[in-house]
């Protein structure tokens, strides 16, 4: 599949940190960072880095709950919260669930 | 002053700028619409004057996004230290002692006087002869805990007597601190909240009977404090602005599909409290707001009470909180 732009340093980082945390079959990384720039909260940011939502496929949260499953996440991103990552929305869900889903 | 610039252009900058001297530079990035920049200019060009040894270069951050992004500034005001080459320290945000700290370390000047000492706290130099060590120390420990800002200064926060104790109260008022200070110059003069209390003889009196405390609010430790807003109602929740106005996306959604569940809970705004906001993240160990609480345990951020509300999870969980109104 050929990106349509380069990810910027966070996305690589949250990429590549999620990829080998959770060996994803699906791993989608949506950056909303300019639906808030201008909010007051952002002021003096300059980072157009900031507001994510990720969509997550993968085994490795099977038996684990919403909580666990974000936790393991936050966790593992923890640096880049501390290097201006500001919010980050999450979607995790294990094969299973979205096949249950889409019979539904 | 020779060791200042404000550059007004690249050129300019490349002009002054040469890392690969053995000069030492401390860069300051900032913007006009952020008050607290105004407050650390002005300590910027203080310790100009102060520091002949190292070349300060005031850089206006969005007029310069090259050289902003070459620093990595992701906020303002922020300060960077070069040597030979190398960035050796960073200040991020309005911090005055930090920045007068990095400064410190890297300056070849002997003389940096004033600005480390102003925002310290100091014992006062001369002991009323009345006073015990003892009875000083007590006195201190007192002042000292009673809040959880306490500045010693010279002169009042009304009127200082002293342009760095001016300054740090400017930041202090700007950055909406609550502190309370102490007057250096008259050691026998004790200010609560900038309010002349009384002398050594009348603050002794206050103590022994208990007055002095009621007059200063006895500051709980930040864990403490988090612990009791967490536990303040069975349904809580800590997010950006109230339920009426709530001051992100995430929040307002949040209070919006509480409303939806018509359950009853208490909030937090943790816009007003910085030491709560930054508190929580580590003692939750969790990175966003808005947090919702069940009976003191973290249930979880938007994403996860959203997808409880979907499961019907939320509305289990929450028939214990629903109080039976007759």
């Amino acid at each position: 599949m050929v990106s349509q732009q380069e990810d910027g340093p966070v996305t690589s980082s949250i990429r590549s940190t999620l990829t080998d945390l959770l060996n994803p079959e699906k791993l989608e990384i949506i950056n909303d960072s300019s639906k808030h720039a201008h909010h007051s909260a952002m002021r003096g940011v300059f980072s157009k880095e900031t507001h994510f939502r990720v969509n997550v496929v993968s085994e490795a949260f099977a038996g684990k709950s919403t909580m666990q499953r974000h936790r393991m996440i936050y966790g593992a991103l923890s640096k880049d919260f501390d290097a201006g990552l500001h919010a980050l929305s999450l979607n995790t869900k294990t094969p299973a669930e979205i096949a249950k889903a889409n019979e539904a | 002053m020779s060791n200042y610039t404000v550059i007004a252009s690249d050129e300019e900058f490349a002009a002054v700028f040469k890392p690969t001297t053995s000069t030492v530079y401390a860069l300051n990035f900032w913007a006009a619409w952020a008050p607290p920049c105004i407050q650390m200019n002005e300590v910027f060009e203080e310790l100009a004057s102060k520091n002949s040894a190292i070349h300060f270069i005031k850089i206006e951050a969005e007029k310069f996004p090259d050289i902003s992004e070459e620093y990595e500034i992701a906020a303002v005001p922020s300060f960077v230290i070069v040597k030979e080459g190398n960035v050796v320290d960073r200040v991020e945000g309005a911090n005055a002692p930090e920045l007068s700290k990095a400064v410190a370390k890297y300056s070849k000047s002997t003389s940096t006087s004033g600005l480390n000492s102003a925002a310290t706290t100091t014992t006062p130099s001369v002991a009323p002869p009345t006073m015990s060590p003892e009875e000083m120390n007590a006195r201190l420990k007192e002042l000292t805990s009673s809040s959880a800002v306490m500045a010693f200064i010279k002169g009042t926060p009304t009127a200082p007597r002293c342009q760095f104790s001016r300054q740090l109260l400017e930041i202090l008022t700007a950055q909406n601190i609550r502190f309370s200070s102490f007057n250096i110059l008259a050691d026998d003069e004790v200010y609560v909240k900038g309010e002349f209390v009384g002398g050594l003889d009348v603050v002794k009196e206050l103590v022994a009977t208990g007055e002095f405390q009621a007059l200063v609010p006895a500051e709980k430790d930040l864990k403490t404090r988090m612990d009791e807003l967490i536990n303040k109602a069975p349904l809580m929740i800590f997010i950006k602005g109230s339920p009426e106005t709530p001051r992100c996306g995430f929040s307002k959604k949040l209070v919006a599909l509480l409303a939806d569940q018509e359950v009853t809970y208490d909030s937090f705004d943790i816009l007003e409290d910085d030491d709560i906001r930054q508190g929580l993240k580590t003692h939750v160990d969790w990175p966003t707001f808005p947090m919702v609480f069940f009976k003191g345990e973290l249930l979880g951020g938007l994403d996860i009470v959203t997808e409880m509300v979907e499961n019907g999870e939320f509305q289990q969980v929450v028939a214990e909180a629903k109080s039976p109104e007759s």
